[in-house]
């Protein structure tokens, strides 16, 4: 089992609902996928179409003494999702604490997991730097950063690799809309300092994506011909002959 | 009311089918061309069922003999490469021994069965020979077709020219002086192709700084800014610092709207106040103005890929005797033959040939030459000759030939880094040949390669190979005239037996033709060549000689690209002189049936022979013909057949991948399994990649056919016509898949393919006769009546 952790630096690029493509996708090529939402904003759980949760999730589970195993829900195509959990805003601020205490909880927590060698774990993580990132970050084999075309993302872009620490991180653009100039620019900026961290498929911003959202269906099934799941595809393949395999075995 | 109803069965089915109206014969034996099935507006590219491979009875008979041709290659090649070759008194004693076999085979006498028997173990050893791979079973078919024509020479000269005197004498000579000019053709031939070089592309230095500065000479006269304006635009996109590349437009037309054109994409304009010296003049003018270390060429419809200037200048960098890298001239647009006789990519045109082998062949003898287009020249060697050569006017040759007197080498990259238009009409492609004709005939006559100094032997050879070449004027209508010498007049213009003349001229005939398949091969399919000589031969014979005669005759006339033809036509003027020497064969023809039945039953086999060879003749002709038969080209920018990945977005923001069929600077062709309905009217996005980038591009939704959709462009500013050309025409991959199209040559089926379409031609010019006699009877037999019933009238 291969272990990604997927960070921005910037707010609102799309990480989590491109975590989540991501992770459907793997599970529909056959692998064994598992999303972890590692993050108090129930965005990618959302995004995988649990619309209905419920208060269960990994966080939930620490805080009431109980085997988390029992929050996984899978989907329909075999995805795994293993939901972050509802938590009042003060039982959140403790449950962080104790996280800043214990860098290594999660990745003893997912050291548990009984998976196949060639399955595929995608860990989505807030914003920014936080104890979650931080915890992902130790727990993964790898680090992709999320970012935009624009200024921000290329402002910001030597903090965003900061945020890998020493893991392997690879850099995806989302939302890109090459009808703008300054978007192509950016590209262009971007490509010349990452070189080959840079995954060469960007993913285009593409309408079929929140139409899938809206009818609550997976993007394969509502638009397979478009170009958000040609890149999606792209990125893949790509992260799958990029990703360093599992030290810890 | 049953008629009714018969009217309208009739009419359901004829809508069904379309209307073929051709006699019934033509029907059952020829297939429809585009313009009879009604269908005009067929694209550019009609796509043949594949082939299947045929294994041969050759291949066969190879395998039961237990022969693997692949490990008795490489045994071959090892062999070659031993040391004990490699010593002097080996090799004297291998070329005496040779020379001494070749005396043996040449002059040894032999009667019919012997020599027919020679030519069948020949024949079989060829065709054997030709399945092994590598390079010394080239030179061994080499060597058998030089033994088997020079054994024909011999024979023919010693045996077959006891000629009566006076007119027998003149044309049997004449026959004999084309036979030679063949052969010496066929030889230099071979010996300038003997080992195509294949030159790899050098890369550049990793640090770009130490580029040198190019300046890109794009020369005009009246070409429209259509055409001009995707090459400036493909020239400024060449992967190249930018600070070191200058693009020059030449407009030698001195229009204004050029000159507003320049300024916007920002290119340097050119434009001196008179036209003096034609193409090679404003070369100059622009050389003496411009300060790039080196300079390259494009014609002004020959549009650069983006790694033209990576490819090339690796040589010219790394080598200072180094002056001149020339890369092949593509076109993507059919010329007359690839139109009229529907051959586009799937029989290489004529140019093939060419960029395809005899370049290469020449880099190996450092006598690659200059054409004028798609090379680059280092600007010190050339202002040493004193710029681009005025003196002929083909002007890139000769300046090559300077070159190269001056000591300095030539390279050619045979990858295809450059594409432009074909002449459009039989016409101006006549036209542009026979300038080439005249330039190389007057290169020959001032500045000849065989004499003067500073070029190595076989440098000699390789030019005066390329201008000889054009003199296959003459000896080429001698051929298409020979068998009439008897069939009018009984003249027996090669003294001998029939029977004696085919066995010993059949090996002459076969062999080279093998061997030139086996070199040529995806360059030049076997017979092809003779149409496209036959068409040309009229036209070039009299420009030559003139030409060689007296150099200063001729002026430059320009070759005009870019033009339209309006409708289907049959271009009467250039194809007079074939209706003339179709006549004349039919002509002879016809005597020579009464020879064989009545007048000359003795020497039947001399009827026979140039009965067939009067055939063959007739054949060629007709399909030279079938040339002139101008189809109707229905769109103003050429589409090229080709699959680019593009996505269309929608209005609502969705997208579609998918990929074109085809592309042109005014649209595309996209092919929709399962895309969202469309229909004409509509307004999309179609997004291209140049391989690295990616630009969208509005476009309007034109034609909706079945899975395919026509998109043309809305409006695109100058900034998105440049990025539409490096996004397709200027991709660095654009021209390499074009070679895999072709159908492998056969030769039978080429010449069945030749023979088809000159029953074609012949029956369209029967149709168009018998209509005319028709109307010309119609008219006199009013005239006649109506003369009657006037006088009728006046009594």
């Amino acid at each position: 089992m291969r272990r990604l952790a997927i960070v921005s630096i910037c707010g609102g690029v799309g990480r989590s609902t491109l975590t989540a493509m991501l992770a459907t996708l793997a599970a529909r090529q056959g692998r064994w996928s598992l999303l972890v939402e590692w993050d108090p904003r129930p965005v990618a759980a959302w995004a995988m179409g649990a619309r209905h949760g419920g208060r269960e999730g990994l966080a939930r589970a620490a805080l009431d003494q109980q085997p988390w195993e029992a929050a996984c829900l899978q989907a329909d195509d075999g995805t795994l999702l293993l939901p972050f959990g509802r938590l009042t805003p003060s039982e959140e601020a403790g449950f962080a604490w104790h996280m800043a205490e214990e860098p290594q909880w999660l990745a003893r927590q997912l050291d548990q997991l009984d998976a196949p060698d060639d399955g595929l774990l995608f860990i989505d993580t807030p914003t920014g730097p936080s104890v979650y990132q931080r915890q992902a970050v130790q727990a993964a084999d790898a680090v992709l950063l999320v970012t935009r075309a624009d200024m921000v993302g290329t402002v910001l872009l030597d903090q965003g690799l900061a945020l890998a620490g020493e893991r392997p991180v690879a850099v995806v653009i989302n939302e890109l809309d090459i009808t703008r100039p300054s978007q192509n620019d950016a590209l262009r900026r971007l490509r010349a300092v990452l070189g080959g961290q840079l995954v060469p498929y960007p993913v285009h911003r593409d309408e079929a994506v929140a139409q899938a959202m809206a009818l609550n269906v997976a993007l394969p099934d509502h638009a397979p011909k478009s170009q958000a799941m040609h890149d999606l595809h792209g990125v893949l393949a790509w992260l799958q002959r990029w990703m360093p395999s599992d030290q810890r075995t | 009311m049953l008629r009714g109803a018969w009217d309208r069965l009739l009419r359901s089915v004829k809508k069904r089918v379309p209307q073929d109206q051709r006699p019934w014969w033509q029907r059952v034996f020829l297939r429809p061309t585009a313009a009879a099935a009604g269908s005009a507006s067929q694209p550019a590219v009609r796509r043949r069922p594949a082939r299947a491979a045929r294994t041969g009875f050759i291949d066969r008979a190879v395998q039961r003999l237990g022969v693997d041709a692949t490990r008795l290659g490489q045994h071959l090649e090892r062999w070659a490469d031993h040391g004990w070759l490699r010593s002097s008194p080996v090799r004297w004693l291998l070329v005496v021994a040779a020379v001494f076999l070749l005396w043996a085979t040449v002059t040894t006498p032999l009667d019919w069965p012997a020599q027919l028997l020679l030519f069948f173990i020949l024949w079989f050893v060829a065709l054997v020979v030709r399945r092994i791979p590598g390079h010394l079973p080239t030179l061994l078919l080499i060597a058998l077709s030089m033994a088997a024509s020079t054994r024909y020479g011999y024979w023919r000269m010693t045996q077959s020219l006891d000629l009566d005197a006076g007119w027998e004498t003149v044309l049997g000579w004449t026959l004999l002086g084309a036979e030679i000019y063949a052969w010496l053709i066929m030889v230099l031939g071979f010996v300038q192709s003997i080992w195509p070089l294949k030159r790899p592309t050098k890369p550049m230095p990793e640090d770009r700084s130490t580029w040198p500065t190019v300046d890109v000479f794009i020369p005009t006269f009246h070409e429209p800014l259509s055409v001009v304006e995707p090459t400036v635009l493909a020239a400024l996109g060449m992967d190249w610092p930018r600070e070191k590349l200058n693009v020059y437009l030449l407009d030698d037309g001195r229009r204004d709207e050029f000159h507003a054109f320049a300024q916007a994409a920002g290119v340097h304009y050119v434009r001196r106040p008179d036209n003096e010296g034609a193409k090679a003049g404003n070369l100059n003018h622009a050389l003496g103005i411009s300060q790039g270390e080196y300079i390259a060429f494009f014609d002004c419809d020959h549009m650069p890929t983006r790694s033209f200037l990576t490819s090339t200048m690796g040589w010219l960098v790394g080598d200072d005797r180094c002056a001149m890298v020339q890369t092949p001239q593509h076109f993507f647009s059919p010329d007359p033959f690839e139109r009229n006789l529907d051959t586009f990519r799937r029989v290489p045109n004529e140019g093939k040939l060419f960029y395809g082998i005899v370049q290469d062949g020449n880099d190996f003898w450092n006598a690659a030459f200059f054409c004028g287009s798609c090379a680059v020249v280092r600007r010190a060697p050339l202002e040493e000759i004193g710029g681009v050569a005025m003196d002929t006017v083909t002007e890139d040759a000769h300046t090559a030939l300077k070159l190269h007197r001056k000591g300095y080498t030539t390279a050619y990259v045979n990858i295809t880094q450059a594409a432009g238009l074909a002449t459009e009409s039989l016409s101006q492609h006549i036209a542009q040949r026979t300038r080439w004709a005249r330039g190389m005939a007057q290169i020959f006559r001032i500045d000849n390669p065989l004499f003067g100094r500073g070029l190595t032997f076989m440098q000699r050879l390789c030019y005066s190979n390329a201008m000889l070449h054009f003199f296959y004027g003459i000896p080429r209508l001698v051929f298409l005239t020979a068998p009439l010498a008897y069939l009018f007049f009984e003249l027996h213009i090669i003294n001998a037996a029939a029977l004696m003349i085919l066995v010993y001229a059949l090996p002459h005939v076969v062999l080279p033709h093998i061997t030139n398949a086996h070199i040529n091969g995806p360059h030049r399919h076997t017979f092809w060549a003779e149409v496209y000589e036959t068409v040309l031969a009229w036209y070039v014979a009299l420009p030559t000689t003139l030409a060689f005669l007296n150099p200063k005759l001729g002026k430059f006339n320009v070759t005009v690209k870019g033009g339209l033809i309006e409708k289907e036509h049959f271009d009467w003027r250039i194809s007079r002189p074939y209706l003339l020497l179709v006549l004349l064969n039919t002509l002879g023809f016809g005597f020579g049936l009464v020879r064989l039945f009545s007048w000359n039953t003795y020497e039947a086999g001399t009827v026979l022979l140039n009965l067939v060879w009067t055939l063959y003749n007739l054949a060629m002709l007709g399909a030279a013909m079938g040339v002139a038969r101008e189809r109707r080209q229905i769109r103003t920018a050429h589409r090229v057949a080709s699959r680019l990945p593009v996505c269309l977005v929608y209005p609502d923001g969705s997208t579609y991948v998918t990929h074109t069929e085809d592309y042109s600077l005014n649209g595309l062709g996209v092919m929709a399994h399962q895309a969202p309905p469309m229909q004409a009217g509509e307004t999309i996005e179609a997004v291209l990649s140049t391989g690295e980038e990616e630009h969208a591009f509005p476009m309007r939704v034109q034609s909706v056919r079945g899975q395919q959709i026509g998109l043309a462009f809305i409006d695109l500013t100058l900034e998105q016509r440049k990025a539409l050309v490096q996004c397709t025409l200027a991709r660095p991959d654009a021209w390499l898949q074009w070679q895999q199209r072709y159908e492998s040559d056969h030769a039978v089926q080429g010449l069945q393919e030749i023979v088809l379409l000159a029953v074609q031609s012949y029956s369209v010019l029967f149709q168009v006769y018998s209509r005319a006699w028709s109307e010309g009877t119609r008219r006199w037999v009013q005239r006649r009546s109506f003369l009657a019933r006037s006088r009728r009238g006046t009594s």
